[in-house]
This record gives C-alpha cells, sequence and structure tokens, in this order.
C-alpha cells in the first residue's frame, strides 16, 4: 500500500500541492488535472525525485524516504520528457537501466527482448535510437518502466506520440498488469484514464478534490449534459452566451453542439446525453 | 540590427567568457611583473643614464669611462657598448653570385642564397647608414625586447585567438545547446542566422582584444620608460641578444623598422589573426555541427602545424612545402617574438608573416564558404 | 561495481578514446625529447655506458682519458676541428664522425669534474664546489658533500637531462587534455540530456552521481596511465633504457643534487606516481567545471585556466621532484613534491563531495 499523508510541496514562494492525502492499493489510478496543476509534481514526490515540505509518503507503513534503494527497487518510473542515448540500440540503452536498477544479469537479455516484444518494438531492438520517431522513443521509455518486478508502476503522460493502434495495445496491457500492482496513470487523454482506470484522481487549486470510479464521477453530471443541432450562427452564438458549452462538431451542414446545463434550455431539438469523463473535467476545471 | 544586439547580448553577458577573459589579463600582469615589473628600479636608472647621454651612443672613449664608473649600472652600460657597437662589424651573410653556383642546386637552395645576399645588402645598409648607432636599454641586460614582443605580445596573441574560438563556437552552438535550433532556424533569416552570430562573436572578440591590449601594454610601459625611445630602429645594435644556441646576435630587420611602426605593423597583424581564428571557427563550426568536434579539429591542426617544419627537408630536396610550413599560424605565432626580423634564410624576406597570413586566411575563407553551403543545405534534426 | 562499469564504458567512448590514444601516441613522438633520442651526442654516451656501465670510477675514468688521446690521434692529432675541409672529410668517415662525439662527451666529464657540481669526481670538492657550498644551507651542503665523498661519477648525456626536464611537463599537458577531452563531454551528456530523473528514481538513486565522478577519476588514472606507458615504450625503443640504472644525482654541468639517490629509472617511475595524482585531480576539476556549466564550450572556458592554474602550479612544484634546488630542507622538498599534489586533491576531493552530498538532497525537476 501507498500512504501519501497531508503532503505538501512549494517552489519558492508558490505552493504547488497543498495537504494531498491518498492511500493506494493494487489497481490502475487516472491521475487528472489541468497543466501546471501538480500532477507531475505529485508523481516525482512519489518517486523520490523530489522531497515534501510537510507530510510523508509512506510504502507498507515506512517512510519512503527512509527505505531508500528498497523502495526504488520496486519503482517503475516514465518521466514526462526523459533523456536518452542517441548512440545505444534499445538493447543497451534497457541494459544499462536494468543496472540501474539492480535487476540479475541472469536472464536479463531474455527480459529485455520480451518486453521490447511487448512494446511492438523487438524488430528494432538493434537499431541506434538515433533513427527512431518519437513514438519508436516513447516505447522504448514505457518498456523500461516495465523491466523489472515492479509493484509500483509510475507513468506519466506514456501516451503522448502514440498512435490509436499503440494506445490500445497499451490501454490494455497496463489493465492487466493492475492487477497485482498500483499502476499511476498521469494524462491529459482523458479517454485512456476512462476506458481502464478504477479510480480517477483529481487535482485542483492544488488540493485533491476527487477519488473515485470514473462512473461515480460521471454520474455528478448526470441530466446535466445535452446535445442539440443548430442552424444558424446566430442561434449557435446564442447557445454559447447562454451555456457552457463542452464541444462542438460539423456534421452534414450543421452544427452539434454539446453543453452543460443544471436546467435542460427548453430548446428545440435538445436532447439528454449520457455525461463522460471528459465531460467533467471541461467542467470541473472551466 | 534587432537580431545583431541580442546576439551580441548573449555573449556579453556570458559570465565564463569574462571569467576567461580576466584569467587571461592577469596572467599578462603576471608576466608584466616578472619581466619588467621587478627590475622597474634598474630600468628607471638605465633610463637616466640613457638621458644624461642625450640619447646618443656613447663615442669609445665615454664608454670606456662609463666602463670603469663606480656605479655598477654605469659600467654595466659601458661595457655593453664596448662589446657589442661593433657588432655589426663582423656579421656577414654568405654571398655566392648566380654565376658562381653549382648548376645542381636545387631552386629552393638558389632562393636561399638570394635571400642570403639580400640580407647581407641589408647588413651592409644598416652599417653605412648607421641605422645600428641609436640608443635603447641593451637587450642583453634588460630583455626589453623580448620581454614586450616574445613575452607579452606572444601570449596576447594566443590568448585572443583563444577568445575568438571560445566566443564563436559559445554563440554559433548556443541554439544547438538550448534546444531552440528549430525555432531559431525558422525566423525571417533562416540558416542565415550564423551571419549575424558571426559579425557579433567578431566584435565581442575585437572587444576582448583591445581590452587585452589596452591594459597589458600600458601597464608594460608604466615601468619601461619610453620618452625618445619609440623611433629606435629594432637593428640597433643595443638590441643584441643571445640566443638559443648560445650565440651572440643582433636583430635584423628585414627593412628599415623602428620600434613604433613595428608596434604598427603586429596590431595590423593581429586584426589579420583574428578574422583568420574567426573564418575557420565559422568553418568548422558549420562544418561538423558541434563546439566538441570542432575544439578536437583545431588540437590536432595544431598538433600537426606545430611539427610539420621539422618533417620537410631543409636541404636539396626541399621545396615550396617547406617554406610554407615556416609560415603557418601555429609558427607564425610561436615566431611572433621575431616577426620582420631576421629568423632563419627560409623567411628572409619582405612580407613574409603578411604573405602567410594572406594565404591562410584566403583558405579559411574557402572552407567557410564551402561550410556555409553545406550547412544551408544540411537537414535540421 | 556493475553500474560503475556502465558508467566507464560511456566514458571511454572507443571513438574518442581511440583518437585520445593516437594524438597522445602522435604527440609523444612528434614533440617528446625521447624521440628525438639518441642523437648523435647521445650515441656518444650509449657507447661509454655499454663499455663502463653506469658510473665510472677512477681507473675507468684514466682509461677513458687513454682512449680520447686515441681518437684525437684518429681525428689528426691536436688542432683537428680547426680545419674546415678536414671537418667536411671526417664528417663524411661515419667512423671518424663517432670519434668526434666521443671526444665531445669525455671533454664534457672532463668538465663536470672539474667544475664538480653536485659531485666531484676526486672525493674532495673543488674550488667552485666549495664556493657554492658557502652559499647552501648545512643541509644542502651535508648532502651534496654526501654526493661528492661517496658517489661515482654518473655517466648521462645531456639528453637524459633534457628528457627530465620537458618529457614530464608534456605528460602533464597530454593527461590534462585527455581529461578534458574525456570527461567533459560526459558529465554534459546526462546533463544535457536530462536523464537524472530516471537515474535517481532507480535503485542506484542519488549515489549514481558518487559513480559518476568516481568514474571521472579513474578516467583521470587512466590517462595517466595510458601516457605513462605510451611514454616507457618510446623509452624503450629508443634505447633510453640503457640508461635506466644511471644515478640521477648531479646530471651533467647543472648537476642537480637530490634527497634521495634515484636512478634515472626510479626518477621516472617517481613522476608517473605525480602523474596519476595529477590525473585524478585534473579529472575531478574537470567534473566540477562541467557541473557548473550548460555546454561543452563553457565547461571548456571554466576547465582550461583551472587547468592551466593548476598544471603550472603542479609543474613548479613537482618540476624535479625531490631534489633540493630550492634552498629548503628535506622535508620541506618532499612536501613541495608530493604533499602539495596530495593536498590539492584531497581539497578537490571534499569540494567535489561537499558538491556530491548537496545534489543528494536537491529537487529532481
Amino acid at each position: 500500500m501507498l500512504t501519501i499523508s497531508e503532503v505538501s510541496k512549494s517552489y519558492g514562494k508558490k505552493r504547488v500541492l497543498d495537504d494531498i492525502s491518498i492511500e493506494l492499493e493494487n489497481g490502475l489510478y487516472g491521475l487528472l488535472a489541468p497543466n501546471g496543476a501538480g500532477k507531475t509534481t505529485l508523481l516525482k514526490l512519489i518517486v523520490t525525485l523530489l522531497s515534501p515540505d510537510r507530510g510523508e509518503i509512506l510504502w507498507n507503513g515506512a517512510p519512503v524516504q527512509k527505505l531508500g534503494a528498497s523502495y526504488r527497487e520496486i519503482i517503475g518510473y516514465l518521466p514526462q520528457q526523459f533523456g536518452y542515448y542517441k548512440y545505444n540500440t534499445p538493447v543497451q540503452y534497457l541494459d544499462y537501466l536494468a543496472a540501474l536498477k539492480g535487476l540479475p544479469r541472469e536472464g536479463l537479455k531474455e527480459k529485455i527482448f520480451s518486453v521490447l516484444d511487448t512494446v511492438g518494438l523487438s524488430d528494432v531492438a538493434q537499431v541506434k535510437m538515433r533513427k527512431f520517431s518519437g513514438g519508436m522513443i516513447q516505447r522504448v521509455g514505457i518498456a523500461q518502466a516495465l523491466m523489472g518486478d515492479s509493484r509500483l508502476l509510475i507513468l506519466d503522460e506514456p501516451t503522448a506520440g502514440l498512435d490509436p493502434k499503440e494506445r490500445a495495445r497499451f490501454r490494455n496491457l497496463i489493465a492487466e498488469m493492475s492487477k497485482n500492482r498500483i499502476v499511476i496513470l498521469s494524462t491529459h487523454i482523458v479517454s485512456d484514464v476512462e476506458s481502464v482506470s478504477g479510480r480517477v484522481l483529481m487535482l485542483k487549486d492544488r488540493k485533491l478534490v476527487r477519488n473515485q470510479s470514473a462512473s461515480a464521477l460521471c454520474s455528478e453530471l448526470e441530466g446535466k449534459v445535452f446535445e442539440i443541432r443548430v442552424k444558424t450562427d446566430d442561434q449557435a452564438a446564442a447557445l454559447k452566451k447562454e451555456h457552457f458549452i463542452l464541444s462542438e462538431r460539423n456534421e452534414a451542414g450543421s452544427m452539434i453542439l454539446r453543453y452543460y446545463s443544471e436546467q435542460p434550455a427548453g430548446l428545440e431539438g435538445e436532447r439528454l446525453c449520457p455525461p463522460n469523463l471528459e465531460d467533467l473535467f471541461l467542467v470541473m476545471y472551466r | 540590427m534587432i537580431l545583431f544586439r541580442l546576439e551580441l547580448k548573449k555573449l556579453l553577458h556570458c559570465p565564463a567568457l569574462w571569467g576567461l577573459f580576466a584569467v587571461f589579463l592577469l596572467y599578462d600582469g603576471v608576466i608584466v611583473w616578472q619581466s619588467v615589473g621587478r627590475q622597474k628600479e634598474k630600468i628607471a636608472e638605465q633610463y637616466r643614464i640613457l638621458q644624461e647621454t642625450d640619447f646618443t651612443v656613447p663615442g669609445e672613449e665615454a664608454a670606456r669611462s662609463l666602463a670603469v664608473s663606480d656605479n655598477y649600472r654605469e659600467s654595466e652600460y659601458g661595457r655593453f657598448i664596448l662589446n657589442y657597437k661593433g657588432i655589426y662589424e663582423s656579421f656577414n651573410f654568405e654571398e655566392v653570385s648566380p654565376e658562381a653556383r653549382p648548376e645542381e642546386w636545387s631552386a629552393f637552395q638558389n632562393r636561399l642564397m638570394d635571400r642570403s645576399a639580400a640580407m647581407a645588402s641589408r647588413v651592409r645598409q644598416i652599417r653605412e647608414s648607421g641605422e645600428d648607432q641609436n640608443v635603447f636599454y641593451p637587450e642583453t641586460i634588460y630583455r626589453i625586447y623580448d620581454s614586450l614582443f616574445r613575452n607579452l605580445f606572444r601570449s596576447i596573441l594566443l590568448e585572443i585567438m583563444i577568445l575568438t574560438v571560445f566566443t564563436f563556437l559559445y554563440l554559433m552552438d548556443y541554439e544547438r545547446a538550448s534546444g531552440t535550433e528549430d525555432i531559431a532556424f525558422l525566423g525571417q533569416k533562416g540558416r542565415k542566422l550564423w551571419a549575424v552570430k558571426g559579425a557579433a562573436a567578431l566584435c565581442v572578440s575585437l572587444l576582448y582584444a583591445a581590452l587585452l591590449l589596452g591594459l597589458s601594454l600600458p601597464l608594460f610601459f608604466v615601468f619601461v620608460p619610453m620618452k625618445e625611445l619609440w623611433q629606435t630602429p629594432i637593428s640597433s645594435f643595443m638590441m643584441t641578444e643571445w640566443t638559443a644556441d648560445g650565440d651572440i646576435m643582433p636583430l635584423i630587420s628585414l627593412a628599415p623598422l623602428s620600434l613604433t611602426a613595428a608596434m604598427h605593423l603586429r596590431f595590423a597583424l593581429l586584426l589579420l589573426f583574428i578574422l583568420l581564428t574567426a573564418l575557420f571557427s565559422a568553418a568548422f563550426w558549420l562544418f561538423l555541427h558541434s563546439s566538441f568536434r570542432a575544439v578536437i579539429l583545431y588540437g590536432a591542426g595544431f598538433l600537426v602545424l606545430l611539427v610539420l617544419p621539422y618533417f620537410l627537408p631543409e636541404t636539396e630536396s626541399a621545396g615550396i612545402l617547406t617554406e610554407l610550413a615556416y609560415l603557418t599560424p601555429v609558427r607564425l605565432w610561436l615566431d611572433s617574438g621575431k616577426w620582420f626580423v631576421f629568423r632563419n634564410l627560409i623567411t628572409a624576406y619582405n612580407g613574409n608573416e603578411l604573405f602567410g597570413v594572406s594565404l591562410w586566411l584566403l583558405t579559411a575563407s574557402i572552407l567557410c564558404l564551402i561550410s556555409v553551403r553545406r550547412f544551408i543545405k544540411r537537414d535540421c534534426q | 561495481m556493475r553500474v560503475f562499469g556502465k558508467e566507464c564504458r560511456k566514458l571511454f567512448r572507443p571513438g574518442r578514446s581511440l583518437g585520445l590514444l593516437l594524438f597522445m601516441a602522435a604527440a609523444l613522438v612528434l614533440i617528446s625529447r625521447t624521440a628525438q633520442f639518441p642523437d648523435t651526442h647521445d650515441k656518444a654516451y650509449e657507447e661509454l655506458v655499454k663499455e663502463y656501465g653506469p658510473t665510472l670510477d677512477q681507473a675507468e675514468y684514466q682509461t677513458l682519458l687513454k682512449a680520447k688521446s686515441v681518437y684525437i690521434e684518429e681525428l689528426g692529432g691536436e688542432g683537428w676541428s680547426r680545419d674546415r675541409v678536414h671537418w667536411a672529410e671526417i664528417m663524411a668517415d661515419e667512423s671518424k664522425r663517432q670519434f668526434v662525439f666521443l671526444v665531445d662527451a669525455i671533454e664534457r666529464i672532463e668538465e663536470e669534474i672539474q667544475f664538480g657540481y653536485g659531485f666531484a669526481f676526486e672525493k674532495e670538492p673543488t674550488e667552485t664546489l666549495k664556493e657554492q657550498l658557502r652559499s647552501c644551507t648545512p643541509q644542502e651542503a651535508a648532502r651534496i658533500l654526501f654526493i661528492v665523498q661517496t658517489k661515482e661519477l654518473p655517466l648521462s648525456s645531456p639528453g637524459i637531462c633534457e628528457i627530465m626536464e620537458s618529457d614530464p611537463l608534456l605528460l602533464l599537458i597530454l593527461v590534462l587534455i585527455g581529461c578534458g577531452v574525456l570527461i567533459l563531454p560526459y558529465q554534459l551528456l546526462d546533463k544535457n540530456l536530462e536523464t537524472a530523473s530516471l537515474m535517481v528514481s532507480t535503485r542506484v538513486g542519488r549515489r549514481i552521481f558518487h559513480l559518476k565522478i568516481r568514474a571521472c577519476a579513474a578516467a583521470g588514472a587512466a590517462a595517466a596511465f595510458v601516457a605513462a606507458l605510451l611514454h616507457l615504450a618510446l623509452l624503450w625503443l629508443n634505447g633510453v633504457m640503457i640508461f635506466w640504472n644511471v644515478p640521477v644525482c648531479g646530471l651533467g654541468l647543472r648537476g642537480i643534487p637530490f634527497w634521495v639517490d634515484l636512478t634515472f629509472g626510479q626518477y621516472l617511475l617517481l613522476w608517473i606516481g605525480l602523474l596519476v595524482l595529477a590525473g585524478i585531480t585534473a579529472a575531478l576539476l574537470c567534473a566540477l567545471a562541467a557541473r557548473l556549466s550548460g555546454s561543452f564550450i563553457t565547461a571548456l572556458t571554466l576547465a582550461l585556466p583551472a587547468l592551466a592554474i593548476y598544471g603550472w602550479g603542479i609543474h613548479a612544484c613537482t618540476a624535479v621532484p625531490l631534489s633540493l634546488w630550492y634552498g629548503d630542507t628535506f622535508p620541506a622538498s618532499l612536501f613541495r613534491t608530493a604533499g602539495v599534489p596530495l593536498l590539492v586533491l584531497a581539497a578537490l576531493t571534499l569540494a567535489s563531495e561537499i558538491v556530491l552530498r548537496l545534489d543528494a538532497r536537491r529537487d529532481i525537476l
């Protein structure tokens, strides 16, 4: 179990996180918040890159700063931006990181090729990474996070640069992995979180404001999300003035607006819609 | 203009470069102190003696009288004059007329002999015109010329070249180091931004040069009074010195040249050296796209040019390559204490330094042009 | 250990290491005094060492003087050197040319005895030496007299003296260059790639910074070893090893007295030890410079004056280790030649430890 207890963090005079408390057990947690809300800071606190100003983080009841190497041994971490050596092949790079992680040499090569296969890079295992695309580099990053027997997997924007097929593959993988480990997934791609995560953690104004399942969160907007087809720009403008627009799209020559309203607008063609997590995200952080 | 100012600002706000400049300035101060600062009383006393003798070379009797003086400086001065006043009388360069030369002599040998004859003629000119009979601080005692040009000036020249290289490479590599290359080269100037950077780097290099010279040289002359001595010809017998081989030899300028004129010519050559270094730095970076590799190339080039003269023949089979090996920037820097004077027969012709620098300037310009073309077409990854 | 090994592999990139090795070898072959060994003077001394061993005793000295007379006869008797045409004939004849240099070497030995700097073959100080001793400290005078009274005449060529004076400085410069070339890009690589997040979050954690510094120190020591090995190889190839057992005290007319009885070989080994120390210190300097910089040129701009001042300082202190050239006592000269480098190394090690401990606590943003 990972316990974050009353943790606060500031950069200079700017308070970034304020009194965050969470208890996490095996499962997949999505971490949602807008830019600058403190997602990366929270993840870095968990992996001991940062020290909290107040509060503490415990792993199975013991402070992680004191556990040191034995705690870091069980972490798999993918940073939002990570460095890699262009002159290395994925195998060489993962071999180096395996040494840093203290993975035993026995069976290491097989493990490396196995994770590369998992992320779909076994064909280019011996190709120097300077020839890789951004998405391929990202997959190498995911591979290194999956290496080793980590009990705690921290992934910061893992699907950035991945195509839809790879993203789907990745979602299935971490869903599988979350059965017997804690997986924290920080992302802007709400649909990734919605489809796989057990619980969603949402940060706002430096505090943790939600810690529930996606369905429970979505139920907050039940009966408050509508769609309407508008024919003229004036109609669209009037609607935008009155209500909070969630999305707009063009379809067969007319615009379909999706909007949030406490009460139905009473407009012709208005249709009640089941809310999704993105609707909640937009409403919460408007 | 705005871009130029912004690039200039990057350099002027770089503490590392100013720190290096400060270290160099300090080192020059140490050179000045060690060479002339510590003997400033001796020099001042010598200057007094020169004043008392009206800044003219004492005659035989006066010199003898000085030589037996109770005052150590005066006796030392007197003995110097007696020993070396007539040094040019016994000095000869070999002269073999073209008709008397063996047929099997190569073109190189013939050229060397021509230069030897020219030097012999120059020595005669010095003797006949009395150019050698001018006062200065006796070189074997005070080593003023050596301190000024071989120690201080040579050191400043190297420092300016290092600062130029670092300034250029720092600025050229700035975008790559900051990860802003993509954005920077997408601007209005595009990849020609390198030209703006080059101009800014050249300006700052010239500033460093002006400051180094402007602060070190006056400090030198604080310890060495030079009033009435600026126009002393370099070929004065007073500049007689001990060579590394243990011989005694005057400084024979290739053409009549006063100290002032020599200084001015040096400044001009120094400017050309700065330009040369600037062009090479720009060319290396544009070609290699890495300041590390550019520095490695400089290091390897320095070593090669340093030892090149020793691997080329100096006798019958020598040719133009041997002559050019003595005119490389490295060789010229090493010999910068002896610019415009006789060093060896291979370089014993007027303007050899300018010829060498110009040749290398041409090489650097061509290399720069090729590098620019390559850089502009290169993929920006 | 495994991570340390990996870091060393990152440091000693094949292209860079090979390039550095070739550069060092080229510099030694092209610039060092050893590379010019033996010149014609050295060859004469080589012959003497082969004939008489590393030192001369009284009887051997007398034999040498008789041999000189024979050589002079072969060359045409007294005044042989003044005739220009005769000189040209001598130079054209290989064996007679060798006699010229042997005569030159023997006359140099006679001069050494006459001036008696640092030693005198007659076991009694010469007048010149007595005058020198008057300006020495009591410890210096005692040491010099000891050398005078107990030593045989060391047979060393001027070339050996020149090797002792100039080659250590060249080796030091090569080691400093090696440290810069290997360590600056290595330290900057991870800094610029921002790999710290990944590294520090692994088991090895912030210890990675310690391991990097240790790898840098290893690189400095390795650069020194390689430079020393290359130099030793060159010494061997050029036949300098024949002088390995020649006592170093009182070499040539300069006659450097040493506090400890060293042979030329022992002197070189002592210098190799100092060189390794210097290499480690220079490596730490480079590592600190890179830590404070964002790019290679900035790091080089910081490292260059630091290395130059350090190199000059170290060379000034250890130019001729364990000599009594500076008018100090034996403990003082030991401190100067070994203590100063050790102190500087200790200070830099402490500084890097402090920086590392501060690093260990800082946030990795």
